[in-house]
């Protein structure tokens, strides 16, 4: 068992007796349920359950886009809830890279410009910001794409501009909702070889939600997660916070 | 860095373009009245002068017909893509950018060319017969309320996306 203070000092993302419960009028339903874990640095842990499980809700906090009604969620030594509004625009920019599972990539824009939007706020050189997508994009393997519009790639290609656009702001944590999901398992394999080798080359923590079973390999850890709530946790570099 | 095939199918051209359908209609309804009433010979314009004002008072009633369709239906328009705007505008809003940084992406990756060509026609038409009465400012005004009616959309898709939370792709479904 690791104590509270060891936790801190080694945990990039920490999930903290974290509930949320959405109301409407006729009932109240809780996506998570006093959900509590921690992911090392450096760690690259899924998140598995069927759907409705909790797992995009769980994303969600981790990348400050939702927010706990009980609990706190804390990523990179930061409690999202405790952000106000510049900072939390600076946290979604600077801290995590989100991978969709619907790739979002926006349609009439190419790639560059794509893998460019993370980079729209940062004080950089125009060159640097050339460089850096320019790598980023050649990284997963779509140098010769980059002028390409959204329509005309593969699915699989779709995906790893969407990695790429994930990458090249340099957060610390990746966070990637079902990115095989919408991929056939050849495609799915390659995407997931790319979004590991990468995150591993650059030392990246990576919380990745799925229910492709077949992924699990490839990771340090796994969350399982049902009806919002944890059921099992299997692997290293995943803390279970004394669940 | 754009293939030649490329095709960039911009959110919301088809808005603009419906729209200058619709002003052009408005435009094409009184200079018809225009080019019917200077067909008359001269010397009969006087004893017709009940037959082209009632001409003139259909091309109005045509023009405001032809506005008021035009602004239901980019109305209509702008409703439905509204899930694919605000896919773009999450997008923002989940790597960082600030509200107003969205809204002025959104704004210049909208085209307002098309109105702005309507608009112009309009105008060009008007400094060649000013005193037909026919009224460029009628068309010129649709093209202009409908360009404010068309910012104010997009500013309400950026305001609402991100006051939102979590991340839907403007889907407003909840997966996984």
């Amino acid at each position: 068992m690791t104590t509270p203070a060891a936790e801190a000092a080694i945990a990039a993302i920490v999930f903290d007796s974290v509930t949320k419960a959405y109301s409407s009028k006729a009932e109240s339903v809780k996506a998570l349920d006093g959900v509590s874990f921690s992911v090392e640095k450096g760690g690259i842990v899924a998140v598995v359950g069927p759907s409705g499980s909790g797992k995009t809700t769980l994303l969600n906090m981790a990348a400050a886009l939702d927010f706990p009604t009980q609990g706190t969620v804390k990523v990179a030594g930061v409690v999202t809830s405790s952000l106000g509004k510049e900072d939390l625009q600076k946290f979604r920019n600077e801290t995590v890279g989100v991978v969709f599972q619907q790739f979002f990539l926006i349609s009439h824009m190419t790639v560059f410009q794509n893998v460019m939007i993370p980079l729209i706020p940062r004080h950089l050189s125009s060159a640097e910001k050339t460089k850096r997508i320019l790598q980023s994009i050649a990284d997963v393997g779509l140098a010769d794409k980059a002028g390409r519009l959204p329509s005309e790639l593969s699915g699989g290609e779709l995906q790893r501009a969407a990695i790429a656009r994930g990458m090249v702001g340099d957060a610390p944590v990746i966070l990637a909702d079902e990115p095989t999901g919408n991929l056939d398992h050849k495609r799915g394999s390659e995407v997931m070889d790319t979004l590991v080798e990468e995150s591993r080359e650059r030392g990246k923590t990576v919380l990745i939600a799925t229910h492709d079973l077949r992924l699990l390999d490839r990771v340090d850890g796994v969350v399982y997660l049902e009806d919002g709530k944890i059921t099992k946790f299997e692997g290293r570099r995943v803390l279970t916070n004394g669940a | 860095m754009c293939s030649p095939m490329a095709r960039r199918h911009r959110p919301l051209r088809a808005v603009s373009l419906v729209f200058a359908g619709f002003v052009t209609l408005v435009l094409l309804s009184q200079l018809s009245a225009h080019f019917f009433a200077e067909a008359i010979p001269k010397h009969l314009q006087a004893q017709n002068a009940a037959v082209i004002s009632s001409i003139q008072q259909t091309s109005t009633d045509l023009a405001f017909a032809a506005a008021a369709l035009g602004l239901v239906f980019a109305g209509a328009v702008l409703l439905i893509t509204r899930q694919r705007v605000a896919a773009d505008v999450d997008v923002y809003r989940a790597t960082g950018l600030q509200s107003s940084s969205a809204f002025l992406r959104l704004l210049r990756s909208h085209s307002l060319a098309p109105l702005a060509w309507v608009a112009g026609a309009a105008a060009a038409t008007a400094l060649v017969d000013v005193d037909f009465g026919l009224n460029a400012l009628f068309p010129i005004g649709l093209a202009v309320s409908f360009a404010c009616l068309l910012v104010a959309w997009l500013a309400f898709v950026t305001s609402v996306s991100f006051s939102r939370k979590g991340f839907e792709g403007g889907s407003g479904g909840r997966a996984g």
